[in-house]
């Protein structure tokens, strides 16, 4: 868990959208590292800010959002203050993204090849033909047969694993050192899950790349992490090493999550699941954002949220229960 | 087990579409081919498969919301094919269903009341103070606040929708519920609350379900046998504990393997079967054994002839030359 070079630091990001109500915070005060070579898989439900967080990394936060305040460091640049124009060196070069739905991140109108190859020209400046060569060379590498043919190909052809595959050769097509990854198999079938969550491990240990995975499913946590942020209303509740927070859980809300997923090995088992829902980002409760849906809340909980509290094992949990364990408040 | 009624009966159900791809000729698609299997009244049985097994049209079938090509489908003793339009308008009270999407299954000009009240006025000749007296009812049977039956759908969470789809299939007490991926578009946290929500009302109003879903841990959880379809076939039923402790067909098999189990400390070791490539199109159905083409273990034999589903043991049916049993 050393902090050596990380490959991205955010440091206290706060992200908006500006409604009729005024800004309304997506994302509050969100810190964490990604080291080379990890993966940080950040948990949680819809409106926890978790694809937020993503966008502001890629810089693509449009108007009516913006970044508030914090800071994203890739390496050594900043990217809160880059230039559009500098950014479009940075995004596909060595930041990429690969999204939840691969048609719609797919232009229908050119050849696979074609868009591959349009980022590849674009950042390591090739020509046409060893373009094309590379980006037979990458179909071949994320598993994708007959890849001179699907080279020429349209993206409404292909099947929704192999446009996911088209879109990690995209991604992978100049080496980034951060890729992330936005839900990437949920809207794939299980069999194909099973093949591309494999490409995305053999990839990380054969490129040294690091990972930032944003899903919702804790099984494919437990598959791919290194670490975990649990996120909850804008805000990181609990982080930990994966093996850790599965045998431990530390935050009400991350063992809610756990009670309410099925374990699938164990028979009869009772489902508990989490009263209530997420509270929409304009109607946040005072205090603790988890307590009108916490079993534990106290009072305490009521009136302060807590602050990120750090225990001696390098884990934290926003929670006050965590503070009797002997966590100090820092952050 | 053995002495259960049998409430639904289906024999040799099939069903084609159609399809005209631009210049070329007409095609088949085959989405249901030739399926037969019982639902035995107050259980549970889940469907699962990948996208374009099948699993959906034959719910829709079921409903009568898509005409059959082909079969016998008999419900509580009686054939579908042989029944009057008012008998049809009968049956349809008993047999109803909760989608998917609980964003496009409801009306958005509709209040709740309406929504859930329409079986009711449709089928019943209760007064409006009953009926409204039965919608509130049915709002805290199914976990909502009564005092929003004046509200719109969008006024509503996922999961609050959801219930009031839930609260609208359960109206009439009907005898089968169909349920089609009814958790797949809602968080986590949430999803154990409609499957718990759909256990108690299975209990509280003697409910049947047909549980259609892609995702296997909550097939598993819900269910108390199981129907694995792929590509429009079924290739495994039987009990859930079977299914899982045993499975008999390959593809039952990489798919039990290729659910990400909540637990990283088996994630190294844990025997797993991943198939190559992709589920083939239903209109260029392969030869023999569908699952030929991707399955580790086909044979010559699985290319030419098709394997018809046989009970292997007591309650366990599977559709596969070389059945693998550990």
């Amino acid at each position: 868990m050393s902090d050596m070079n990380p490959i991205l630091q955010v440091k206290d990001l706060h992200t908006s959208f500006k409604t009729n109500a005024g800004y309304v915070p997506s994302v509050n005060g969100v810190s964490f590292h990604v080291n080379k070579r990890q993966t940080l898989a950040v948990v949680g439900e819809s409106g926890s800010g978790k694809s937020v967080t993503a966008l502001s990394i890629m810089g693509l936060i449009e108007k009516p959002g913006k970044i508030e305040k914090g800071s994203i460091q890739l390496g050594k640049t900043e990217l809160t203050t880059t230039k559009e124009k500098e950014y479009r060196k940075i995004r596909g070069n060595e930041i990429a993204m690969i999204f939840q739905e691969p048609l719609t991140s797919l232009n229908p109108l050119f050849t696979i090849g074609n868009q591959i190859s349009e980022s590849i020209k674009l950042h390591q400046g090739l020509n046409k033909n060893s373009a094309k060569e590379k980006v037979i060379e990458l179909l071949n590498h994320v598993g994708i047969p007959r890849a001179e043919k699907i080279y020429d190909s349209y993206p409404h052809t292909l099947s929704g694993g192999m446009r996911q595959r088209v879109m990690i050769a995209m991604a992978l097509s100049c080496k980034p050192k951060l890729l992330i990854a936005d839900e990437p198999t949920t809207a794939l079938d299980v069999t194909i899950q099973a093949q591309i969550l494999e490409l995305m491990k053999k990839l990380k240990k054969d490129h040294d790349t690091a990972i930032l995975l944003i899903t919702h499913d804790l099984g494919v946590v437990a598959e791919m992490a290194d670490n975990v942020a649990v996120m909850y209303a804008g805000q990181i509740v609990e982080y930990a090493d994966v093996f850790s927070l599965f045998k431990d859980p530390k935050h009400p809300y991350t063992k809610g999550l756990l009670n309410s997923t099925p374990k699938f090995f164990e028979k009869n088992e009772k489902l508990e699941s989490i009263r209530g829902t997420v509270p929409p980002p304009n109607a946040m409760p005072s205090g603790c954002r988890f307590n009108p849906r916490c079993p534990f809340a106290m009072e305490k909980c009521m009136k302060e949220n807590p602050p990120l509290i750090e225990l001696d094992s390098g884990r934290k949990s926003r929670c006050w229960l965590v503070e009797d364990e002997g966590g100090n408040k820092n952050e | 087990m053995s002495e259960q009624k049998v409430l639904l009966e289906v024999k040799g159900l099939k069903k084609y579409f159609e399809i005209k791809d631009g210049f070329r000729k007409k095609q088949l698609l085959r989405a249901v081919d030739d399926i037969s299997f019982q639902v035995f009244e107050g259980e549970t049985l889940g469907i699962v498969g990948e996208s374009g097994c099948g699993k959906s049209t034959t719910g829709n079938l079921l409903i009568h919301l898509l005409e059959k090509t082909e079969g016998t489908i008999i419900f509580n003793g009686k054939n579908f094919d042989t029944l009057s339009n008012e008998e049809l308008r009968n049956l349809r009270s008993n047999i109803q269903m909760i989608f998917q999407d609980p964003f496009s299954s409801l009306n958005p000009r509709m209040r709740v009341k309406d929504i859930i009240a329409e079986p009711l006025r449709t089928h019943t000749n209760k007064s409006t103070r009953e009926i409204e007296q039965e919608v509130i009812n049915l709002m805290e049977a199914v976990g909502l606040d009564p005092s929003y039956i004046n509200r719109y759908p969008h006024e509503f969470s996922g999961g609050q929708r959801q219930r009031i789809g839930i609260a609208r299939a359960i109206a009439l007490r009907p005898k089968l519920v169909i349920c089609d991926e009814p958790i797949s578009a809602l968080d986590v946290s949430i999803q154990a609350q409609i499957l718990n929500l759909l256990i108690q009302l299975q209990k509280e109003f003697k409910l049947t379900f047909i549980f259609i879903a892609h995702g296997l841990p909550a097939v598993k959880y819900i269910s108390d046998r199981i129907a694995v379809m792929y590509l429009g076939k079924i290739v495994e039923i039987t009990t859930r504990d079977q299914l899982f402790d045993q499975p008999l067909h390959p593809y039952t098999m990489s798919l039990v393997s290729a659910v990400p189990l909540p637990d990283p400390t088996i994630r190294d070791d844990r025997e797993r079967m991943i198939l190559e490539g992709d589920v083939p199109s239903n209109v260029e159905i392969p030869s023999g054994c569908r699952f030929h083409t991707r399955c580790p273990f086909a044979t010559d034999k699985c290319k030419n002839e098709s394997p018809v589903l046989v009970e292997f043991e007591p309650g366990h049916e599977v559709a596969c030359f070389y059945p693998q049993a550990k």
